[in-house]
């Protein structure tokens, strides 16, 4: 009663709204600049931060009475969280004390997985590996650390100090290694299958690259399959992934950031971007969202994409997962921000709009006329796909008049044995659809592709027969559901499924005006969302300028410039006359 | 003003940043959607044949209107009419001027929503009680309130290209109904009526005032002039395109009696047995452009209230004065009622506070030698 009563008290009392820091890409007088001097700027504004925090740092340290032991060691074990220069975090330059903490740490009387090899280096010195088994190329490990690292004459010029750089230079096979010395670094660096080795009397270990676990190898897209295009698709991969972009850029500025994901996973997501390119404000956005991020696991981009978007509640997508390296290479080149994730075929872009999630790899390998015929067709399908059985209901149930008479007959002479109201017929076919469509994609191959022949086919042939839907809502509901399968975004495209039910209620409960009040309301709350500051609708609404391409396909000469709302370091995609080969005269005749 | 108050007036709402497509965007749809409902049969009734032209000279009139309403502005750049109104005209007078404005805002998204009923009653829902259409009205109207300005100008921009080319598309194909000889006579009930109409009913463009309260969201004086005179010509173009047709379409002493009549007009299509009763498809430029007219009112009285009382957060304020505007709306007893009475009442009247308080703050301005910051008297 009393969690009512507070309930009720909250819904009519006044509460401050949230102060939330909300992200606008805004026009900035550094577009189309060098980034060297915003780089500069950004700098003195972090410089200027962190002057500001030291001073409040000392401010406080002079207010701040000296702590007692006992309250020092509550507020250690509270935090749990070690400073990474606490001397637990370091390694130790005793080889056994360093060995008992990887086997606390990785828990390793009980766990398996994990591999302590311990050895002599050169016969003398002791030294340990510590790798996850089967996280690792064994070929590596057998023949290039372990065998090199035994074997006595590879120390002859050893001279008794550094024996770490020594190692790291005249020992070891591997392409690529590194000295690390905090513990948090190490335990992550591990559990992605990298090695670590420690000897003893070095207060720093070397880790090399190892990784060599079971992949996917590349294969074909399954979810944005083109008929003119490439036919590469991301893996689960990270490497992988940052490979196939980089196999199509092919630019000295493309720029990856590996960042961590999730506290106690250790996983990893690549943050990429063409420097010079890409807006340095979007860059530190996404950067400053997913380091802000404070939760133990990021399963797949699908969670990471609904932890970082502007408007969690709102229906529709405002980041764009595509499993095409050449989809996120060119939304790289347009100045988008790529994120991969580690473990997922989807890469993420940012800032997105609607009309970039209504576009296909394939509209620019094709000519700009056909392009424009493609495009159209899907939006086309996507107002079908939300619109159509709304305007049925709202037909048959209040503007009967609109109908023309002989259309109007055979609808209600086929509708004379259903027993159902429309709404009520319309929802169950709907509900149907749905259910085959659920149906066919948890349905392995080719079982699925027959379920849904004898869902379409016979469930609805049977269902006419018997009287329980008319044979013309058979056919809006397919229509429906194949302008839904021309969206080719899967998350807009289940965000319309949802939106087509409102429409239906809506229909049904005021006829046109009800459809009316549906579309206001939507296109009001789209029109209000952002991605990454960028708003949804762009370049529409709001109208922003020289964007021809981006809503319908235009000339590929004709795209000189990058969008305009991404503000762009670098606005010019091309130069005056992209077509070099036909010359023009001063007035912009051809010669 | 002192620098305290200067200073506080800072903290108010954010209404969010547009460009002056979204705003003749906003201004022509709310302007414009009054030729929808029973406004072109009460210009009938008064001017006869002449309503095409009379509009002109209503928007002409209105042009001149807003020279004002730009000169005062312009001299108080970045500022807002309410704050104008309190810096030329003192505190207490300005918060008079400030709620008379905030009246009209309130009493004309109620008028255009009773005239949307009507005719919703009286062509598609007659069984239907006004409270309900009215009711799914309003919760959408709540809604793009809630969202705010930005939200609503980019909205309109969207929707503009296509409730302009269904307009027009509308006009073209109920020509077939188009009869040269109901044009004459040119004149009308005679040339001095029509003018003195046209004079009186160009408050129907008064609405470019909406730009002088939410002058801090476009992009300083320049554009406001522009975006003012651009909807104003767009709107007049329009609006007697409309007239023309409707002139057209029916004589002089049918047009008083149809209560929409571009709905009629649409009604009357028959392109053969397949292509007729374009009237239901026309519904939802009529329908939408009427939502977005009321949310931005109601927006806009909502924004000169929290001006009014510097209160900085407008969400709360939207669902108050939506019921107000639901309760006025439900004022009048019927269609006859509405249309003797409160139809007229901005149309006739609305100029007083569109066009002859700008004036009066002008004045005041001058008088008292009154600019903003870096306007130099």
């Amino acid at each position: 009663m009393a969690e009512f009563l507070s309930y009720i008290k909250k819904f009519i009392t006044y509460k401050e709204p949230k102060d939330i820091d909300d992200f606008e890409l805004l026009e900035s007088d550094h577009e189309g600049t060098d980034q060297d001097g915003l780089d500069e700027e950004f700098q003195k504004e972090q410089d200027k931060k962190s002057n500001q925090d030291k001073d409040k740092g000392e401010k406080n340290e002079k207010k701040k009475n000296p702590l007692k032991v006992d309250d020092w060691n509550k507020t250690k074990n509270k935090s749990g969280n070690k400073s990474p220069q606490s001397p637990e975090n370091m390694v130790d330059p005793q080889l056994k004390t360093n060995l008992e903490r990887i086997q606390k740490v990785f828990i390793s009387d009980k766990n398996s997985d994990i591999i302590i090899r311990q050895f002599k280096i050169a016969q003398k010195i002791d030294a340990f590996i510590v790798f996850i088994d089967g996280m690792v190329d064994r070929e590596i490990i057998n023949n290039y650390i372990l065998r090199q690292l035994m074997k006595p004459e590879l120390f002859e010029n050893y001279k008794g100090d550094r024996l770490v750089e020594f190692v790291e230079n005249n020992v070891l096979s591997v392409h690529d290694t590194k000295k690390e010395t905090k513990y948090d670094m190490i335990i992550g660096q591990i559990c992605n299958g990298i090695t670590v080795l420690f000897i003893d009397g070095c207060s720093e270990c070397l880790v090399f690259e190892t990784r060599g676990y079971e992949k996917r190898s590349v294969e074909k897209p399954a979810t944005e399959t083109v008929i003119a295009g490439s036919q590469e698709g991301f893996n689960e991969n990270l490497r992988t992934n940052i490979t196939l972009i980089r196999k199509i850029i092919k630019n000295h500025h493309l720029v990856t950031e590996i960042l961590p994901l999730g506290k106690t996973n250790h996983s990893f997501c690549a943050v990429i971007y063409v420097d010079g390119i890409s807006n340095p404000k979007v860059i530190k956005e996404v950067k400053r969202r997913i380091n802000s991020l404070d939760t133990d696991y990021i399963q797949s981009d699908g969670i990471l994409e609904q932890l970082i978007e502007d408007r969690p509640l709102m229906l529709f997508p405002q980041v764009l997962r595509t499993e095409r390296p050449d989809r996120a290479s060119s939304f790289l080149m347009e100045g988008r921000v790529v994120i991969v994730v580690d473990g997922s075929p989807f890469t993420i872009a940012v800032p997105v709009t609607f009309f970039s999630m209504m576009q296909t790899s394939e509209d620019s390998n094709l000519k700009w006329q056909l392009g424009i015929l493609l495009r159209l067709t899907r939006l086309i399908g996507m107002f079908v796909a939300i619109l159509l059985p709304g305007l049925y209901t709202a037909l048959l149930l209040y503007h009967q008049e609109v109908i023309p008479t002989d259309l109007l007959s055979s609808i209600t002479m086929a509708r004379e044995s259903v027993p159902f109201p429309i709404l009520v017929e319309l929802i169950l076919m709907e509900v149907s659809f749905e259910l085959l469509i659920e149906a066919g994609i948890r349905v392995p191959g080719i079982i699925g592709t027959i379920l849904g022949m004898i869902g379409g086919l016979i469930l609805g042939q049977a269902a006419v027969s018997a009287g329980i839907v008319s044979p013309l809502l058979i056919v809006v509901v397919a229509v429906t559901g194949i302008g839904n399968f021309a969206i080719p975004n899967h998350s807009l495209a289940l965000s319309i499924r949802i939106s087509r039910y409102l429409f239906i209620v809506l229909g049904a409960l005021a006829g046109f005006h009800g459809i009316s009040v549906g579309i206001f309301v939507l296109g009001g709350l789209v029109c209000s969302m952002k991605s990454f500051g960028v708003p949804f609708l762009s370049p529409i609404a709001p109208k922003t300028k020289g964007n021809s391409g981006l809503a319908l396909r235009m000339p590929a000469f004709s795209q000189k410039e990058r969008p305009d709302f991404l503000n762009t370091l670098d606005r010019k995609r091309t130069g005056e006359n992209p077509r070099g080969w036909i010359k023009r005269d001063k007035g912009g005749e051809k010669n | 003003m002192d620098k305290k108050r200067q200073g506080r007036r800072k903290e108010l709402i954010k209404e969010g940043k547009f460009g002056p497509q979204e705003a003749i965007s906003l201004i022509t749809i709310t302007i414009v959607t009054g030729v929808f409902f029973t406004s072109p049969s009460i210009l009938a009734s008064y001017v006869g044949t002449a309503t095409w032209y009379m509009t002109l000279i209503s928007a002409a009139t209105a042009a001149l209107g807003f020279t004002f309403v730009y000169l005062l502005l312009k001299r108080f750049p970045g500022k807002n009419i309410v704050e104008i109104f309190e810096i030329t005209l003192g505190r207490f007078l300005g918060f008079i001027f400030s709620g008379l404005l905030l009246a009209l805002f309130l009493l004309s998204p109620a008028t255009m929503l009773r005239d949307f009923t009507e005719v919703m009653n009286v062509y598609v829902f007659p069984l239907s009680p006004p409270s309900y259409i009215m009711g799914f009205f309003i919760i959408g109207v709540i809604l793009l309130g809630i969202l705010g300005l930005e939200t609503q100008a980019r909205f309109s921009r969207l929707v503009a290209p296509i409730l302009l080319v269904a307009f027009v598309a509308a006009l073209i194909v109920a020509s077939q109904n188009y009869e040269l000889y109901r044009f004459t006579p040119i004149l009308g009930y005679g040339i001095k009526r029509t003018i003195y109409h046209g004079l009186t009913r160009s408050s129907v463009y008064g609405y470019t005032i909406i730009l002088a309260v939410i002058a801090s969201s476009l992009q300083g004086t320049k554009h406001i002039k522009k975006i003012g005179y651009i909807s104003i010509v767009a709107s007049g173009i329009l609006v007697s395109a409309a007239t023309l047709a409707f002139t057209l379409t029916f004589s002089y002493y049918t047009a008083e009696e149809v209560p929409s009549s571009l709905y009629q007009m649409m009604a009357l299509i028959d392109f053969g047995r397949f292509f007729q009763r374009f009237d239901a498809l026309f519904f939802f430029i009529w329908d939408i452009s009427t939502l977005i007219t009321v949310s931005l009112e109601l927006y806009i009285a909502a924004s000169i209230y929290c001006k009014m009382f510097r209160i900085q957060n407008i969400k709360p304020v939207i669902i108050p004065f939506s019921i107000i505007i639901f309760t006025i709306a439900l004022i009048p007893k019927d269609l006859g009622t509405f249309m003797s009475g409160y139809a007229n009442l901005i149309p006739e009247y609305g100029w007083t506070v569109f066009y002859i308080l700008p004036i009066i703050a002008l004045i005041a301005a001058k008088l008292r030698g009154k600019k903003g910051e870096g306007e130099h008297a």
